[in-house]
C-alpha cells in the first residue's frame, strides 16, 4: 500500500486560506525569512541540489532556470507564476491557489530574491474566480503584514506581486504565449530561444514556474534539499500531485512521491474501477499525453518513464478509463481539443490536426480504409516535427499511444466495421433479446422515433431503419433485454 | 511612465466584457486612438480569446464543459437540456437576452464532473433535473 505524501498539499484543506495567520502557524514564511538571510546564489544552489524539476509538465531542472534568470543582464526582472491550468482533466493548481495561496507567494518571492526581481505576475485563467478571490486577499495580506512590498521583512528587498487574467485561450499555458497575452497580443507561442529567462516580458529577463514548483519552493528551502531529494526518484525527486479523475472510485487529488506505481494510484489510493469494471486505460498528461493500457500498470512514474510510454506527465492530469471506453473515440476527444484550442500559428497544427481528426471521423463512423492508418501515423509524424511549440509537438501523441497499445481496436472499426466498446454510434446496433423480453413496453414508451414495436407481455423488436442508436431503450430496460451489437 | 503600470490591454477589454457584455466597434476604435494600435490588431486579440465577445451576449453565460471527465460523466446530456429548455443552440442568446449558451474546454473541476459555470459561479455533479431548477431560479 502506498503512502500518500503532502508536501505541496501540506496546508490545503487544513488552514484557512483566507487567514494568512493560519500560514503563519505552520512555518509560512520562514523559508522566505531564511532565504533573506541567505545570498542569492545560496538560495539557487539550494533549489539545484533538489534537483527539483518544473512540475508544469516539461520537467525542466528549477535550479538551472533560476541561475539563468539570475545570470542575465538587464535593470529589470520579472517572475511570472503560471497558472493558467487548462489540460483536460487537471485542476491540482486550482485546489493549491485555492487552499493555500500564500504557499505560491511565498515561492515566488524568494524566486523574486534569487533572480534579482521586484515584480511577479501571477497569470491566471479567468475560469477561476475563487482562485482569483483568495489570492487577492492573500496579496493584501502578505503587504500588510510586510511581507510583500517595499523592504520586506525589513530588509532591503522590495517585491511586489500583481494579477493577471487569462481570457479562455488554452495555449497561453505556453510560455511565450502566456508572456504575448500578458503584452496585449495574441497569445501565440514564439522561436525559442531566446528563452524568457534571458528575453521574457518586456524583453527583460523573466523567471516563469508553474504553480505547483512554486508550492515546492517554501519546504525545500526550509528543510534543504537532502529532505526533498529522499522522496521521488534519483532523477525526479520530491512528490507530484495527481488529478485523479473519470472511472475511478475514489477522485481527487493525490500526492504521491515520482516513483509510484500507475497501479498504486488507481487501485491503492484510487480504490479501483468504479461499477468493478475492468480498466482498460489511463490517460496522462492530458492532450500532450498518452493513454497507458494494463500492461504498463506497474511502471513507477517519472518525467523520464512516462515519455518513453509515449505519453507524458504533463501537468498531472490523470483520467482513468473502464473496458467500456472506445480507443479511438478517446484519441478523437483529445484531438478536437486541440483542433479547438489550437492557436494557428503554424500549418500544421492548424490544418494537420483538423485533417487527422476527420481520418478518427472517417474511423469511427467506419468507413475507413487500412490506408488511412498509414496516413495518420505519418500525418502525426509532420505534426509532430514541425510545430513550432510543446503543445503542437505532443497534439499527435493521443492518437500515436492509443494506436500503439490499441491498433486492434483502430482495426476492428476498419475491417470489421465494429466498435468493440459498443460507443461509436455508426457502428452498433440496439436488438431485443427475446428471450429476455418481458413485452413491458417501457422501451417503446421511452423511444423517440417510435422503432420499437411489439404486444404487450410479448418480445419486442426494433426497426433498424427508425433506430437513431439514442441508447434510451438500453438504459430504461430493467431486464437486460436490449444488447448492443 | 513605463508600460507595466498601465492598464494592459487585456485587462481594459475584460472590463468591458464585464460591464457590456460584448466589446463594440466603438470601444475598438476609442482603445484604438487612445493606444495608438491599429483596429485590425485589436480585431485579432478580442477574435483570439474565447471569453471575449464582439456581439451582445445574454446577461448569464453558461458555460458547460465538455472535456474528457466530464463527457465521461454524460455533460453531453446536460447540454441537450440547456438547448430544449432554453431554445437556443451553442453560442447563442435566448431572445430576452437573459440567457448564453457556450459549450467550452475543461473548467478544471474534474471531480465533481459535469460542471458548469454562470458567469461566476460554479455548479458542480449536475443532473437534468438540477440544470433546468438552477436556470428558473436565475432573476
Amino acid at each position: 500500500m502506498c503512502e500518500q505524501i503532502r508536501i505541496v498539499l501540506r496546508n490545503a484543506g487544513n488552514i484557512n486560506p483566507e487567514n494568512i495567520e493560519d500560514y503563519l502557524k505552520n512555518d509560512g514564511y520562514l523559508a522566505l525569512a531564511k532565504a533573506l538571510e541567505s545570498t542569492r546564489e545560496e538560495v539557487i544552489d539550494i533549489i539545484s541540489s533538489s534537483n527539483l524539476r518544473g512540475r508544469g509538465g516539461g520537467g525542466f531542472p528549477t535550479g538551472l532556470k533560476w541561475k539563468f534568470t539570475m545570470q542575465a543582464k538587464g535593470d529589470e526582472k520579472y517572475v511570472i507564476c503560471n497558472a493558467d491550468e487548462g489540460d483536460p482533466g487537471a485542476f491540482m493548481d486550482r485546489s493549491i491557489l485555492e487552499g493555500d495561496p500564500h504557499s505560491v507567494l511565498e515561492g515566488m518571492t524568494i524566486g523574486g530574491y534569487a533572480v534579482g526581481a521586484k515584480k511577479g505576475i501571477i497569470y491566471i485563467r479567468a475560469e477561476y474566480p475563487l482562485a482569483v478571490e483568495r489570492l487577492k486577499n492573500a496579496i493584501c495580506q502578505a503587504k500588510e503584514f510586510g511581507l510583500l512590498g517595499e523592504n520586506i521583512l525589513g530588509t532591503s528587498f522590495s517585491f511586489d506581486i500583481e494579477i493577471r487574467l487569462g481570457a479562455g485561450a488554452f495555449v497561453c499555458g505556453e510560455e511565450t504565449a502566456l508572456i504575448h497575452s500578458i503584452e496585449g497580443s495574441r497569445g501565440e507561442p514564439r522561436n525559442k530561444p531566446p528563452f524568457p529567462s534571458t528575453s521574457g516580458l518586456w524583453g527583460k529577463p523573466t523567471l516563469i514556474n508553474n504553480v505547483e514548483t512554486f508550492a515546492n519552493i517554501a519546504p525545500i528551502i526550509l528543510n534543504g534539499p537532502d529532505w526533498f531529494r529522499q522522496y521521488g526518484t534519483k532523477n525526479s525527486p520530491g512528490t507530484k500531485v495527481f488529478a485523479l479523475a473519470g472511472d475511478v472510485k475514489n477522485v481527487g487529488l493525490v500526492e504521491v512521491p515520482m516513483g509510484t506505481t500507475l497501479r498504486e494510484i488507481i487501485f491503492d489510493i484510487g480504490g479501483g474501477i468504479k461499477g468493478d469494471k475492468k480498466f482498460k486505460a489511463v490517460q496522462t498528461g492530458g492532450p500532450s499525453g498518452g493513454c497507458i493500457p494494463i500492461e504498463y500498470l506497474d511502471t513507477p512514474i517519472d518525467y523520464d518513464s512516462l515519455q518513453n510510454l509515449g505519453s507524458m506527465m504533463g501537468s498531472g492530469g490523470m483520467i482513468v478509463m473502464d473496458e467500456d471506453t472506445c480507443m479511438v473515440d478517446v484519441a478523437k476527444f483529445y484531438l478536437q481539443f486541440t483542433v479547438d484550442e489550437s492557436c494557428g500559428k503554424c500549418t500544421t497544427c492548424r490544418i494537420g490536426n483538423v485533417r487527422l481528426l476527420e481520418i478518427l471521423e472517417k474511423i469511427t463512423s467506419g468507413n475507413a480504409h487500412l490506408e488511412d492508418l498509414e496516413r495518420m501515423i505519418s500525418l502525426s509524424n509532420v505534426i509532430k516535427n514541425s510545430s513550432l511549440c510543446g503543445l503542437g509537438q505532443t497534439a499527435p501523441n493521443p492518437v500515436l499511444s492509443t494506436f500503439k497499445y490499441f491498433e486492434d481496436e483502430y482495426k476492428a472499426h476498419i475491417l470489421d466495421r465494429v466498435c468493440p466498446a459498443g460507443i461509436c454510434k455508426n457502428l452498433i446496433r440496439y436488438e431485443v433479446i427475446p428471450q429476455n423480453c418481458q413485452g413491458c413496453t417501457a422501451c417503446a414508451r421511452v423511444c423517440p422515433t417510435q422503432a420499437i414495436s411489439g404486444e404487450l407481455r410479448k418480445p419486442h423488436f426494433i426497426d433498424q431503419t427508425k433506430c437513431i442508436k439514442c441508447g434510451s431503450c438500453y438504459s430504461t430496460c430493467r431486464f437486460n433485454a436490449i444488447k448492443i451489437v | 511612465m513605463e508600460k507595466y503600470y498601465e492598464k494592459e490591454l487585456l485587462e481594459e477589454l475584460h472590463d468591458i466584457q464585464e460591464t457590456y457584455g460584448f466589446i463594440s466597434e466603438e470601444d475598438i476604435l476609442r482603445i484604438s486612438e487612445k493606444r495608438d494600435i491599429p483596429k485590425a490588431h485589436l480585431y485579432g486579440v478580442i477574435s483570439f480569446y474565447s471569453m471575449f465577445h464582439l456581439k451582445p451576449t445574454g446577461k448569464y453565460i453558461i458555460k458547460v464543459c465538455d472535456s474528457v471527465s466530464c463527457s465521461l460523466n454524460h455533460s453531453a446530456d446536460i447540454v441537450k437540456v440547456i438547448k430544449e429548455h432554453l431554445g437556443i443552440g451553442e453560442n447563442e442568446t435566448t431572445r430576452d437576452k437573459k440567457f448564453s449558451l457556450e459549450v467550452v474546454e475543461c473548467l478544471g473541476h474534474c471531480d465533481e464532473g459535469p460542471v458548469m459555470i454562470i458567469n461566476d459561479t460554479y455548479y458542480t455533479h449536475l443532473t437534468t433535473n438540477k440544470v433546468v431548477q438552477i436556470l428558473d431560479n436565475l432573476d
